[in-house]
């Protein structure tokens, strides 16, 4: 099962569109469910992931223009749980610990997050945890000359395959990283 | 029989349905009979049975439909009399024989029908030169000059001889039998004769048939037009055969017949007929006829096919091009084209647009460094249609889009800005199509990526765009559209950018003036906002001040524009933000920001710090009050910098840029302040969480409200602060506040309402758990003395 995390696209605001190079990526019938974190910001863009992939899930940015999405969201897909928020509500932002308590509050194998513009995967006490980073590289005051960047995962049974896509100029860079779910979980 | 009597009035369908059935019985029974005749090596009596078999095709009876059903019929079982006479020639009877038999036949049609037949036979045996029977056939077939008996005749002819045709190559090619000339020569007599038939049938019978009599004879056009279309199949046919000897006999017989309907179709059939190097080297006798042509022949449609193929052809064919130039094929179409529509000022707007968007699509294969050719064209199609008012809806409207789109296709947007005749035709369209065209362009800017780098450049764009600036008369809009265009815009803004920040400025002048200063501008957002209740626009500005004044403090260094930045945005949020939910959510943005800020010295932070958490008591419902004062307990302690010994370097690159003036009275920008570790602080905000959580407890004994913000959940979270800051050594947290805290919650946690709720006990389970891991780890010396109880 493939799950696309995509998120801060900040789109139209900060920037003018997803570049070619991801949009090539992202054709639609591939993708099973879409997991947006924030800030899309327009229904536009809401739309454009729909034409990707009908199962869209948005959690509330700080600079959407509709304030409709929920602050967090769990969603079930194969054997994980998976919780969502944007982070810009956790203070201090990006930090590891204040991060576990939601994680530790939604009850999720895997936690994600937006807000900071860029990519992180990290394990924390047998959890997952992943920012997607900006699928536009947008502006942002939490990093400096953000890398575009979205996620894609293969969900296989209690292992799941991160695949992270990178843009560095005009050229896509793919890594990836695994995780598997602890047995006692 | 039936074929002399001519008793069904034409134009009775019934009449003729009944005509035709009985004429088929009696095809049926006479080729019975010729094949009984056959078998029986009857030649006398296959004759005879084919000549009646004919006779049925002298009917005036039938209109061309039905006649070409009968024909059908006819034509089949011909076929089987051409083997019948191969067969005879086997047996020794030789052709001239035949040919001499066949004239026996006592009416002229079915002779002449036998004739061909045998004509052709005689052709294929190689015993008579091809030439000779060609010539010698198709001046007899002058001999039927009814036109619908005539057509099919020759009709009938073609078709028997088009693969006996001494064409370059072919087998009938010889001396005596003649060359490619005298096979074009036989289809051009043929061509003539048929056109000739075709247009006489316009006249045949009264006027009130007229427009009947144009319907059947645009169902027989292709009859006449085949004839072009197999003289241009004609191999070894050669240029100079085609300018000397085809060309001007098609032309002066379509030139002479003044007919509408054969003009019209037979320039269409022409053109499409023979190929693309072919016009080009007689373009100028090709366009000279046209003048020539009745009043209303649609010479524009005409000329569109002419340049579609032109067009195609240089586009394929780049030597082409150079000979193009050479002979200023552009200038004599344009001139051309110019004057159809001043001669012919009535041409329909869509014929119109559709000549010149041809024309266009021309200009930009063959010249598409010539962008004045391109503005020439769209600045005569402006004049042409500029008396005729606004382009109607349908095909007048898809033309005159369809040349607009082909410069945005072919070039891309910056150089259709360029094009100075671009909005003349734009604003010929009707007010919804303008914003069609607009997001058009708007789109294609987007999607190849270009720079509008000049203040010019960016007038002229907007100037384009205007139907998604502001409201136009004319197109009523939902407020979904609206939010679409206004979207659509902002990205567009984006591709803005000069090369230097003088230009820079000029363009966002331009860009303000654009939108922002002009009342249906500001009239559109006020019913914007107004429609969309959902438009969080004191949200978006408060958010907005939050980046500048993390922009301000983190990068600039500013301190006192950074404080002036979290003013406004306390200012927002104290005056607009509309409801509970957000409310608590731009706190926390606000407390998130400011925890990040660390220009600010003591006293404005402080003065920040206290102003927020001032907010938190104020949030509507308890819940969010305790969060957020849970939020708050975080600007009371800040983590020690990895970086902190980059900040040097960072300091130095804000200076560099100085594009900030400094604030009043800082002379350099300050260093970046200690962080703030107040553990007392910490302490008493989570304790006032605590006391805000029994308030709760208390209120929720009456009410009863949604679990996720139940006192359960709210306790298991300031445990977790606890914990948070307790791991991080903030001495104000003793191991015996935390066992108390622990007990307290253990306790909270075991009542009947907080253990139906099997969320809030997973939350609990998963801290336990945490302390659990951290007592197995690197925690083990921290949490030494702490007991998690009987849970």
């Amino acid at each position: 099962m493939l799950v696309l995390v995509i998120g801060d696209l900040h789109i139209p605001h900060r920037v003018p569109d997803l570049h070619e190079k991801f949009k090539a990526l992202l054709v639609p019938g591939k993708i099973h469910h879409i997991l947006c974190p924030g800030n899309l910001c327009t229904e536009a863009t809401y739309d454009y992931l729909k034409s990707i992939c009908s199962d869209v899930q948005v959690t509330q940015g700080d600079f959407d223009d509709s304030s409709k999405w929920s602050d967090t969201l769990v969603q079930t897909y194969g054997q994980f749980r998976i919780g969502m928020c944007h982070g810009h509500q956790i203070v201090p932002v990006g930090d590891r610990a204040a991060a576990a308590i939601l994680q530790r509050k939604l009850n999720t194998d895997i936690l994600v997050l937006g807000h900071t513009h860029a990519f992180q995967a990290y394990k924390h006490e047998g959890r997952f945890v992943i920012n997607p980073g900006s699928g536009t590289g947008a502006f942002s005051t939490i990093t400096p000359d953000p890398i575009p960047s979205f996620v894609l995962m293969d969900i296989d049974g209690p292992r799941v395959t991160v695949y992270v896509y990178e843009l560095h100029g005009e050229e896509v860079k793919v890594d990836k990283i695994e995780f598997s779910k602890p047995a006692s979980l | 029989m039936a074929a002399t009597l001519s008793s069904a009035p034409r134009g009775d369908v019934v009449g003729q349905n009944q005509w035709l059935k009985e004429a088929i019985v009696n095809i049926k029974r006479n080729a019975y009979g010729l094949r009984k005749a056959m078998d029986e090596d009857n030649v006398k009596d296959a004759l005879r049975y084919s000549a009646a078999m004919l006779g049925e095709l002298r009917t005036s009876s039938l209109g061309p439909q039905k006649y070409y059903e009968m024909y059908m019929q006819v034509s089949d079982q011909l076929h089987f009399l051409t083997e019948y006479f191969a067969d005879e020639h086997r047996k020794g009877r030789s052709y001239a024989d035949l040919y001499e038999l066949v004239q026996h036949a006592g009416n002229l049609l079915p002779r002449l029908y036998l004739l061909c037949t045998v004509g052709a036979c005689y052709i294929r045996s190689r015993q008579a030169p091809a030439k000779l029977i060609l010539r010698d056939v198709a001046e007899l077939c002058r001999g039927v000059q009814h036109p619908t008996r005539g057509l099919f005749l020759r009709a009938y002819l073609v078709q028997a001889y088009r693969s006996l045709l001494p064409a370059t190559g072919s087998p009938y090619e010889s001396p005596e039998g003649g060359n490619v000339e005298d096979a074009a020569d036989f289809l051009l007599l043929n061509f003539t004769e048929m056109n000739k038939l075709w247009v006489r049938l316009q006249h045949q019978g009264g006027s009130a048939d007229q427009g009947r009599r144009e319907t059947e004879r645009r169902e027989l056009a292709d009859l006449v037009g085949k004839n072009l279309t197999y003289i241009s199949q004609l191999e070894g046919l050669t240029f100079a055969a085609y300018q000397n000897r085809v060309l001007p006999r098609v032309l002066e017989q379509v030139v002479s017949c003044r007919d509408e309907l054969a003009q019209q179709y037979l320039m269409q059939a022409l053109i499409l007929a023979f190929p693309d190097d072919f016009h080009l080297g007689t373009l100028g006798t090709l366009l000279d006829a046209l003048p020539g042509l009745q009043p209303g022949v649609k010479v524009a449609t005409v000329l569109s096919s002419l340049l579609d193929r032109l067009a195609s052809y240089a586009g394929a064919n780049p030597t082409a091009v150079g000979q193009m130039t050479e002979q200023d094929a552009f200038g004599t179409l344009a001139g051309v084209a110019l004057r159809v529509t001043q001669r012919h000022p009535d041409t329909l707007v869509a014929d119109v647009a559709g000549m010149y968007a041809a024309l266009l699509a021309f200009a930009g294969t063959v010249y598409p460094e010539r962008l004045e050719h391109v503005d020439m064209v769209l600045g005569n199609c402006h004049d042409a249609l500029r008396s005729r008012g606004t382009v109607p809806a349908g095909k007048a409207e898809r033309e005159v889009v369809a040349l607009l789109s082909t410069p945005l296709n072919k070039y891309d947007v910056v150089t259709v800005l360029g094009l100075k005749q671009y909005p003349a035709v734009l604003s010929l369209l009707r007010p919804n199509m303008q914003r069609e065209v607009a997001l058009n362009i708007a789109q294609s800017l987007l999607r190849r990526g270009a720079r509008i780098s000049s203040a010019e450049h960016a007038g002229l764009l907007l100037g384009l765009l205007a139907p998604l600036l502001h409201d136009v008369d004319g197109i009523e809009l939902d407020s979904s559209d609206i939010e679409d265009d206004s979207a659509l815009v902002a990205r567009v803004v984006h591709v803005m950018v000069a090369a230097d920040s003088d230009e820079q400025h000029r363009v966002l002048d331009v860009l303000q003036a654009a939108l922002f200063p002009a009342e249906a501008w500001a009239k559109r957002v006020h019913a914007a906002v107004s429609a969309l209740a959902a438009v969080p626009a004191a949200d978006a500005a408060l958010a907005l001040f939050l980046v500048a004044a993390a922009v301000a403090s983190e990068s600039a260094r500013l301190e006192l524009v950074t404080y002036d930045l979290f003013e406004q945005a306390f200012l927002l949020y104290e005056e607009s933000v509309p409801d509970s939910r957000r409310q608590a959510s731009a706190l926390a943005a606000i407390v998130g920001t400011l925890h990040r800020c660390r220009v600010l010295d003591a006293d404005a932070r402080g003065a920040l710090v206290h102003k927020a958490a001032g907010y938190c008591s104020k949030l509507l419902r308890r819940a969010d009050q305790c969060l957020a004062v849970l939020a708050v307990s975080h600007l009371y302690y800040q983590e020690e910098r990895a970086e902190e010994g980059a900040e040097e370097t960072d300091a130095s690159q804000s200076d560099a840029t100085g594009a900030h003036p400094a604030p009043p009275g800082a002379g350099q920008d300050p260093p970046p302040h200690p962080a703030v570790r107040d553990g007392a602080a910490v302490l008493s905000c989570l304790k006032r969480a605590l006391r805000i959580t029994h308030a709760q407890q208390q209120q929720l004994l009456q009410t009863g409200r949604g679990e996720l913000e139940g006192p359960g959940f709210l306790f298991v979270e300031i445990l977790n602060h606890y914990l948070y800051y307790y791991e991080r050594g903030v001495a104000a947290i003793t191991l015996s506040a935390l066992q108390n805290m622990v007990d307290l919650v253990a306790s909270e946690l075991s009542s009947e309402a907080c253990k139906e709720s099997e969320t809030l006990q997973t939350f609990y389970a998963n801290t336990l758990d945490h302390v659990r891991r951290q007592q197995g780890g690197d925690g083990a010396g921290l949490y030494a003395g702490l007991r998690l109880g009987a849970h």
